[in-house]
């Protein structure tokens, strides 16, 4: 019996030790299902694969965070469409992970619902306080909630907050189990259909609540293969700035990637915003306001109590250099 | 790979210490001192507290020593060492513990989380068992019974309580009544079965002994078939006991808002590696309890068993 373990162990550890030593002639790429994006296109038709030159294999997950143990495990070389806040957890706790671009923008895709039968809107928020919400923990509908509330005055620790996915969430609201639910795309859909909203995706911004994804790659990765990673941002904004004149013939292909239907596909795209490589390269974003960004979103997490501490700037942990040469090509 | 041959060589340092030390102290007793070869005879197999004992200090100390913990001496090569991130040292988790101990997780102390999810197990088990041990005791002693429930229970028993978890939030919510369902359900086949299996043990010669002594139906089963049952549903109730507390840990990880597996499940969600570790460990330690204590029970309420 310890024999064998032995074996196989040593197997394993062959294995392993013989996929590192190899150039690299694929890489894994880390996405959500029911989200989707124009470079979804991309990824059903192999454009990814042609430009790259590498055989490019498309990974779901569950959630950012597993993204980010994926990624330092060496599983996941790109992670497309992370959340901020699993990137800043992960980055703040030293993980090898660096943030490359934005994905995806969505102030309006992603909020919480107030159940209908509790009359509470922006008026009267504070009676939010001592009732049972349920979020999806360590998410961007989590930092948006707590910063809404904040914005309100609402103590969060009078409320009950239960961890529920934004499907799970949905059919908590729909029981009447709680009295808002958070979370974003078709679980946020439904759960519009019990309640209203607080704030819309323009009040939130208004406030400094940004939501969007990130692409992040593992750090290792990147520095070896830059052009890999330059060509994948490049063929990722050929695709967003494709989809605004050819659309119809991109959402067919694009809702059967994101395993939606075309209803549903229309319906959370069309709440999307895809910054393109200029864009990104301003101000706003990777210019330095995404930065910035990034450190409001972790030293809030600190205040908040939910991670021990941040980095002193995030400037180290955004590297722009990727976007530039995508730029260039 | 060279974690594992490090641990087979103290291992092997190890054993090989305390077997030359018990050779200068002779410490066998009863039979089995007089046995000459005791290899395969597994009555003569005691475990030996030394080896306990030394098994657990050095896994201790090859995670101590493999993450440049301060509390040893010992420390692997530089580039050996495991980033906190990964493996944090045994005393971030212990400090960790005291942190929570005192200031709590997530507006809930460690006490309450630790109760809640205790109270769950032990709520569901004892509506399990309510339910669990009649059911059995029916199928065993009538035949109707026995084919009517049979299919449910030989259909439910091996579906797994977590398969359960979607169609009980959405039938129940997420209010503790769910939890309590879910535990309910695994422990009230596994109580039905040991129930009916105590009465098929139940020996026929007691039971005619007893009827020719005169017992009524009641009498035998209060007198003959309970006490003789018990051993069996004892067995089963530690099973169940078992099956609950692992339950319980994976039903926290959905809708929950404390619990040993909710502190779990939020801290890995921001990579705090030390909670995760300090929950395994107190989910290890609280389960192993709770078997003693059912061992103890058992040995204290049902000393006739094995010698029926």
């Amino acid at each position: 019996m310890r024999l064998r373990r032995l074996t196989a162990t040593t197997a394993a550890a062959l294995m392993l030790s013989g996929t590192a030593a190899l150039a690299v002639d694929e890489i894994t790429v880390a996405y959500f299902l029911e989200w989707p994006t124009p470079n979804q296109f991309a990824q059903a038709e192999e454009l990814y694969d042609e430009a790259l030159g590498v055989r490019v294999n498309w990974r779901a997950f569950e959630t950012g965070v597993q993204m980010s143990a994926a990624m330092a495990g060496g599983a996941v070389q790109i992670a497309f469409s992370q959340g901020v806040p699993p990137f800043v957890v992960a980055s703040s706790a030293g993980l090898d992970i660096e943030l490359v671009g934005v994905a995806v923008t969505y102030d309006d895709n992603d909020n919480c619902v107030v159940h209908e039968s509790e009359g509470i809107t922006a008026e009267n928020a504070l009676e939010l306080e001592g009732k049972r919400v349920a979020v999806p923990l360590g998410t961007a509908a989590h930092y948006g909630m707590l910063r809404q509330m904040e914005h309100f005055g609402v103590d969060t620790t009078t409320m009950s907050i239960v961890d529920l996915s934004p499907a799970d969430g949905a059919a908590a609201i729909s029981r009447g189990d709680v009295a808002m639910a958070c979370g974003w795309g078709g679980g946020l859909r439904r759960m519009l259909d019990y309640g209203n909203v607080l704030l819309t995706g323009a009040e939130k911004r208004a406030l400094g609540i940004r939501i969007f994804d990130v692409v992040s790659v593992e750090s290792n990765f990147a520095a070896e293969n830059p052009e890999l990673v330059a060509r994948f941002l490049r063929v990722t904004d050929d695709m967003n700035s494709r989809f605004a004149t050819d659309r119809e013939a991109m959402l067919p292909v694009i809702a059967d990637a994101a395993g939606m239907d075309m209803d549903g596909t229309v319906a959370t795209i069309d709440g999307f915003g895809f910054p393109l490589i200029e864009e990104q390269l301003g101000a706003e974003w990777m210019g330095g306001g995404l930065q910035e960004f990034i450190k409001t979103v972790a030293d809030f997490f600190v205040a908040q109590g939910t991670i021990d501490s941040a980095l002193d700037s995030y400037e180290g942990v955004v590297n722009i250099s990727y976007m530039e040469a995508a730029a260039d090509m | 790979m060279t974690l594992l041959l490090i641990y087979i060589a103290l291992l092997a340092t190890i054993w090989a210490l305390t077997a030359w030390l018990s050779t200068r102290i002779r410490s066998r007793d009863g039979m089995a001192a007089r046995k000459t070869v005791t290899f395969g005879d597994e009555s003569a197999i005691r475990p030996s507290r030394v080896a306990s004992v030394a098994s657990v200090a050095v896994v201790f100390l090859i995670w101590a020593a493999f993450t440049g913990s301060s509390w040893t001496f010992i420390h692997a090569p530089a580039d050996w060492q495991m980033r906190p991130i990964w493996l944090p040292p045994p005393e971030n988790v212990w400090f960790r513990l005291l942190d929570i101990a005192a200031n709590g997780y997530r507006n809930f102390t460690l006490w309450e989380h630790l109760s809640i999810s205790i109270w769950r197990v032990f709520t569901g088990f004892f509506f399990g068992a309510l339910i669990g041990i009649p059911l059995g005791f029916a199928m065993g002693l009538n035949s109707f019974l026995r084919g009517w429930f049979d299919p449910i229970v030989e259909f439910m028993r091996p579906v797994p309580p977590l398969a359960l978890i979607p169609l009980v939030i959405i039938w129940y919510g997420i209010d503790e009544k769910a939890k309590i369902i879910l535990l309910f359900l695994a422990a009230l086949w596994i109580m039905a079965i040991a129930a009916r299996s105590g009465v098929a043990g139940v020996k026929l010669s007691k039971v005619h002994a007893a009827y020719s002594l005169g017992a009524s139906k009641w009498q035998l089963l209060r007198h003959v078939i309970m006490p003789n049952a018990l051993p069996d549903i004892f067995t089963g109730a530690r099973v169940a006991m078992g099956v609950c507390w692992g339950t319980v840990v994976a039903a926290e990880l959905v809708a929950a808002e404390k619990g040993a597996g909710f502190t779990i499940m939020v801290a890995s969600r921001f990579m705090q590696t030390d909670i995760v570790l300090m929950g395994i460990i107190l989910i290890g330690v609280i389960g192993y309890s709770i078997d003693v204590a059912m061992r103890m029970l058992e040995r204290w309420l049902v000393p006739w068993k094995g010698r029926g």
